[in-house]
């Protein structure tokens, strides 16, 4: 008993090489993870059936009950021949993988093919094979709810096909003293050797399977990874250098041949193989492209008679096609390309599609960003535009004051007034205006300024000339004088001055405030700007907001620094020059 | 207080209702449905399975003749008791399925009247 | 021991234990412990319900039945099968709506009372250790006989077994251990069937002929009359077989496990398919002993007939089918204490430790805790006991077992269910008076009192083998009686609640 089990065990070893390399072929792992449809049974069945087959062969040969050295291929048996070994294992593991169905069938075209082969008790060794596999299938069913059974309930349920087997041979029987001696000799080395070849195989796919979705882990982690990269690029817009560098990004991460981004209508970016005709301006004319564009959904070109490129040499033959979507509109797409069509697989077009959505997320969120900027910067400046109620109470009283005495210094107060009232109104529904402009409202407002501090105040410009057409937002240069009045010279009795100096500085303008009054308190100097203050004396609001503001619009580098002179105090901000190409691509 | 009161009202209203729910035409109905079923049933089992032994022990000589080759009326007696065993099993599954909708009707019913389920 | 027979031996360890392994991973809540969470499905339920009633005395005994004593043996087995109808028809249903673990929360639901809920579980522990001991004993003389294992060494082994699987495994292991069972069981005397009928042609009759020749009855073979020759013994048995299991707890308790009446009545249903099958099938491999066997080899080996089963599928098919239908009997009674020991350790887990101990307050962690303890010491104890009794004829207590639960449980599950008058006075009295019934007869019957081996030589005072008869009514009558003379008692417990909650499955907490 001790030596057959050992043959049956060096034998089943063949079988297991082979499942060994069944294992390892993608489209039988492929084939794992598929829904049970009739098509799958049918290729399960078939695969298992010749798999069958072969394990038939494996078996051992017994020559009038005695067992016997002997070839693999012998065909077709003679009346004393029988083989048996491992013919179960095939059968049994199809069924606990694929049910009832797969065992079956598979079992049904092992046992036509025992048939065939013929020899002794055929009948028996023929009906067995079916029988197991509809056993295992609604054993498996019923013992478990994992995709593939544990080995260990394996190795139990595979013990009893080979009893079943023995069962048969000794019902069909004819010679029933023989067949008995066959049972004693063979039963439990059979037993033995098929539970554990179904559990050692049943361990196998699940390694498989279980390698097949820690690689689907990792494309996704892949996904996430790229989506994240391209944040930055992305929050910049969708223009040819964005696009180009997303391109780039995405070639680097997924090893593609080529990669190509676009807008609705044209090529922003191609990097990659056929660069030399894929050119970042070319109209998309691809039927899928368009495609793509109108339904929203994911395309992918891996048919032979589908073209993804109209080109003769090119070697791009294949393409996943994903639409960005943007507010639920398909705002660009992203082409995937690929050499040949075979290299597209299900985790390519799956990491596609979740690149996709996640891109079209991304997209999403920078949008909400933006408008919610937007609608702040937009607050901020009706906020900004509101005149202080102190200034119009104190200039109204000015007016009156001189209305008598000094009717024509009340004509120009009025005429001054109405002039910052003007242009504040006209300031309060742009975003940029030219720094001219803004300069004139400043104007307005220190002539008013002024002539209530009667002579006290002294203001001095100095600007470059080729910087008056730089765009600012408005609002920007008049609160930061009136804090200057307000608080540095608040108590100046004579001799305050102001220095508004603005020059042109590597391919910026600096924009200084200065004053000569009493400085910034030096426990404030830090938070000014950055916060809202409790203080008797104002909370900083004025400030704040242009800082926000300076810093919305160009971002960190444009934003206010404060610095105490003695005596008096600077406050300096730097604009790019370039502000309307900056506005426009933000 | 208030909430002890309004507890104690609360019980009287559920012990009036379950009685409302006993007398209710539809468990009634389920009750009467019910014995129509099972007592006839559960009699005629009861006497058909203790009718072997007694014919066996009364009338030996007509238990004994052959029925066909080797069974005889004692065979085919003790073969039809599993033929009733599964019969009536069979007829009862059928039944029950209307057991079944009128008792979740019921239970409905007792939710709606504010019992909890 | 062979080593054919220490593999398959082995494999039936390998698969149980993983199961208990499994079984103790998932969930640790009391409900998965006493009742899989009411998860089984009906089918599985009726499975195991199988696997929990057919006992070894029902694959080896009646098999053993049939080949010595032709009908009657068949016979014997009606009575175990027609008993599913009283309960699917009159139990099951109520039980498992009115319950949720035990027997003793069923009764409770009516009489909401301490002492009866005491009373119910210490007669469903007595039902449990009875019927365990008599199992456990005949287990380790037969696995002596069929694996060549000592006895003590097999009745610990069996003990440890069905220790092992209740403690960690609880009522998840236990079910599956069922199931596989019933499995194992129906499919190798199924197989076995066939070869039989093989060895004819496929023909009922030629074996018929067969078997006629092969018998000392030659033709009367087929008729009544070689076991059962007293008519009142015969219907005092029937009426203990079709009664006493609509009370045996731990059937009972297996309602507990799916989670609605549907389920219920789909398992009774598959209960009465498997067991009903299983008979017809034995009544072939019975013939199939006598054919291929031997009447008087049969006979001289072993005149109780339990290694009929056996003998034949060495017959038939050398060491290796003996050695499968040998370990087919060793998970045929793992699975039937396994059952016992369970319903034992909830009854007092459950009734007398959570709900009278405690007052219902335990946390999950002491119910568990505790039940698992419990569930070790009732292993033990039966182990003790079973070792200790090793040359006492134990059979009786089967029938003991079947009359205690037909006059204690039965009246006190009907009368709750359906009378109103029913009382709690009732309830006592009925549950004492039909277990004091029961035990006397017994301990005045023939199976203790016998001139050649009784317990006391002296001729029975009561010359029945079953009690049924006279224990039943007795136990019947005290709950009626009980109830009549208490007068108008108010102690008849929430009816109307009972019966709508039993009828509906209306649940009200």
């Amino acid at each position: 008993m001790g030596i057959l089990t050992l043959t049956l065990f060096e034998r089943i070893g063949l079988i297991m090489i082979f499942a060994f390399m069944m294992t390892r072929i993608p489209s039988f792992r492929y084939l794992l993870d598929r829904e049970l449809t009739l098509k799958t049974i049918i290729y399960h069945s078939l695969t298992f059936g010749l798999f069958g087959i072969m394990s038939v062969h494996v078996g051992i040969l017994i020559i009038d009950g005695q067992l016997t050295e002997g070839h693999i291929w012998r065909f077709p048996l003679q009346e004393n021949h029988m083989i048996i070994g491992s013919t179960l294992v095939a059968v049994v593991i199809a069924g606990l993988l694929g049910g009832p169905l797969v065992g079956l069938g598979s079992g049904l075209i092992v046992a036509v093919y025992v048939l065939f082969l013929g020899g002794e008790s055929v009948w028996a060794n023929s009906l067995v094979n079916p029988l197991s596999g509809l056993f295992a299938g609604f054993t498996a069913r019923f013992f478990s709810e994992e995709r593939v059974i544990a080995p260990a309930k394996a190795l139990f349920i595979g013990m009893f096909t080979p009893i079943l087997h023995m069962t048969l041979l000794l019902i069909f029987t004819d010679n029933p003293e023989h067949t008995i001696q066959i049972v004693n000799s063979f039963g439990v080395p059979l037993v033995v050797t098929n539970s554990i070849a179904i559990a050692i195989f049943t361990a196998m796919i699940r390694l498989a399977l279980n390698e097949k979705e820690q690689e689907a882990a990792l494309e996704t982690r892949r996904a996430l990874h790229i989506a994240e990269k391209s944040l930055p690029h992305l929050k910049q817009g969708f223009d040819f250098k964005t696009a180009m560098q997303m391109a780039q990004l995405l070639r680097d991460e997924l090893k593609l041949p080529a990669v190509s981004l676009s807008n609705r209508s044209h090529v922003l970016a191609h990097i990659g193989i056929g660069s030399d005709h894929h050119k970042p301006g070319d109209k998309l004319n691809n039927v899928s492209s368009q495609e793509a564009l109108k339904s929203g959904e994911i395309q992918v070109v891996n048919q032979s008679n589908q073209f993804i490129c109209e080109h003769d040499h090119c070697s791009l033959r294949a393409a996943i096609i994903v639409p960005i979507r943007q507010s639920g509109d398909v705002t660009g797409l992203i082409h995937l390309y690929f050499k040949r069509p075979q290299q597209i697989r299900a985790v390519e077009i799956a990491l596609a599609q979740g690149l996709g959505k996640l891109l079209s997320n991304q997209l999403d969120v920078v949008a909400a960003e933006k408008m919610k900027s937007l609608i702040q910067e937009a607050e901020l400046r009706t906020i900004q535009a509101q005149i202080n109620p102190h200034f119009l109470f104190n200039t109204l009283h000015s007016i009156a004051t001189s209305i008598r005495s000094k009717p024509s210094l009340a004509r120009h107060l009025i005429v001054q007034l109405g002039q910052f009232m003007r242009i504040n109104l006209k300031l309060t529904s742009t975003s940029l205006i030219q720094l001219e402009k803004e300069l004139d409202h400043l104007r307005a407002y220190l002539e008013i300024v002024k002539v209530r501090f009667s002579d006290q105040l002294t203001v001095h410009y100095e600007m470059d000339e080729d910087i008056r057409d730089v765009m600012i937002p408005p609002f920007t240069i008049q609160p930061l004088v009136e804090n200057c009045i307000q608080h540095g010279l608040k108590d100046v009795e004579h001799g305050g001055e102001i220095w508004i100096r603005l020059s042109s500085e590597n391919g910026k303008v600096k924009i200084m405030i200065q004053d000569n009054g009493r400085g910034i308190p030096n426990h404030i100097i830090g938070q000014l700007g950055n916060q809202l203050m409790e203080s008797e004396k104002g909370n900083g609001v004025g400030i704040y907001n242009v800082n926000q503001r300076l810093i919305h619009s160009f971002g960190e580098q444009a934003r206010l620094h404060f610095k105490n002179l003695s005596p008096g105090c600077v406050v300096t901000f730097r604009i790019p020059i370039d502000v309307q190409k900056g506005r426009e691509s933000a | 207080m208030c909430d002890q009161s309004g507890r104690r009202e609360g019980k009287a209203m559920q012990s009036r209702s379950g009685e409302q729910l006993i007398y209710s035409e539809s468990f009634q109905k389920l009750i009467r449905e019910k014995k129509r079923f099972i007592l006839p049933a559960t009699i005629s089992f009861l006497i058909f399975y203790f009718a072997l032994p007694l014919s066996i022990t009364w009338f030996p000589q007509f238990m004994n003749r052959p029925f066909y080759h080797f069974l005889t009326y004692a065979w085919v007696f003790a073969i039809m008791q599993f033929v009733m065993v599964w019969t009536i099993g069979f007829l009862y599954y059928m039944k029950a399925k209307s057991f079944d909708h009128k008792a979740e009707e019921i239970r409905k019913e007792m939710e709606q009247q504010g019992y909890s389920s | 021991m062979n080593l054919t027979n220490f593999i398959f031996f082995l494999f039936i360890l390998f698969g149980t234990l993983i199961i208990t392994y499994w079984a103790a991973k998932r969930g640790k809540t009391t409900h998965q412990f006493y009742s899989v969470s009411g998860s089984l499905t009906g089918v599985q339920n009726g499975l195991a319900i199988a696997g929990d009633y057919m006992s070894a005395a029902s694959f080896l005994g009646i098999t053993g039945a049939i080949a010595l004593r032709g009908f009657d043996g068949f016979y014997y087995s009606i009575g175990f099968l027609v008993s599913y109808l009283l309960l699917l028809l009159l139990i099951a249903e109520p039980v498992r709506h009115l319950g949720t673990f035990t027997l003793g929360d069923v009764v409770f639901a009516r009489f909401a009372d301490r002492r009866v809920r005491i009373l119910t579980s210490l007669s469903t522990i007595i039902i449990s250790v009875l019927y365990m001991i008599p199992q456990l004993v005949a287990a380790g003389l037969l696995m002596q006989l069929l694996l060549g294992l000592e006895y003590g060494a097999s009745v610990v082994i069996i003990g440890t077994l069905m220790t092992i699987y209740v403690v960690f495994g609880g009522m998840v292991a236990t079910s599956w251990v069922q199931i596989i069972k019933t499995v194992l069981l129906m499919s190798g005397t199924f197989l076995i069937s066939l070869i039989v009928l093989s060895r004819f042609d496929w023909s009922i009759l030629q074996l018929a002929e067969a078997v006629k020749k092969a018998t000392p009855f030659g033709n009367t073979f087929f008729m009544p009359g070689h076991l059962f020759d007293n008519p009142l013994e015969t219907i005092s048995l029937q009426l203990t077989l079709i009664l006493g299991t609509a009370g045996l707890p731990h059937i009972l308790i297996r309602f507990f496990t799916v989670k609605d009446a549907p389920a219920v009545r789909q398992s009774v249903i598959t209960a009465t398919w498997i067991i009903g099958l299983f008979y017809v099938m034995t009544m072939i491999l019975g013939f199939g002993v006598v054919a291929f066997v031997g009447w008087d080899r049969l006979n001289s080996v072993d005149s109780s007939g339990n290694l009929a089963a056996p003998l034949l599928a060495s017959t038939l098919g050398g060491d290796f089918l003996m050695a499968f239908i040998s370990a087919v009997a060793f998970a045929t009674i793992l699975a039937v204490v396994t059952g016992l020991v369970i319903s034992a350790t909830s009854s007092v887990a459950h009734d007398i430790y959570n709900h009278t101990l405690r007052q219902g307050k335990a946390s999950e962690q002491d119910q568990l805790k505790v039940a698992r303890l419990t569930a070790a010491g009732i292993g033990l104890t039966a182990i003790i006991l079973s070792l200790g009794l090793k040359n006492i004829n134990v059979t009786f207590l089967v029938s003991l077992t079947f009359a205690v639960a037909a006059s204690t449980h039965l009246p006190l599950l009907l009368f709750t269910l359906y009378w109103r008058r029913f009382n709690l006075q009732g309830a006592v009295t009925g549950m004492i008076t039909g277990l004091m019934a029961s035990l006397l007869l017994v301990l005045l019957g023939p199976n203790m009192m016998n001139p050649e081996y009784g317990w006391m030589r002296r001729e029975a005072l009561i010359p029945l083998f079953n009690p049924g008869i006279l224990a039943i009514p007795i136990g019947f009558l005290g709950s009626f009686l009980g109830t009549i003379l208490s007068g108008k008692s108010k102690l008849t417990g929430n009816y109307d609640r009972v019966l709508i909650r039993s009828q509906t499955g209306w649940k009200d907490q």
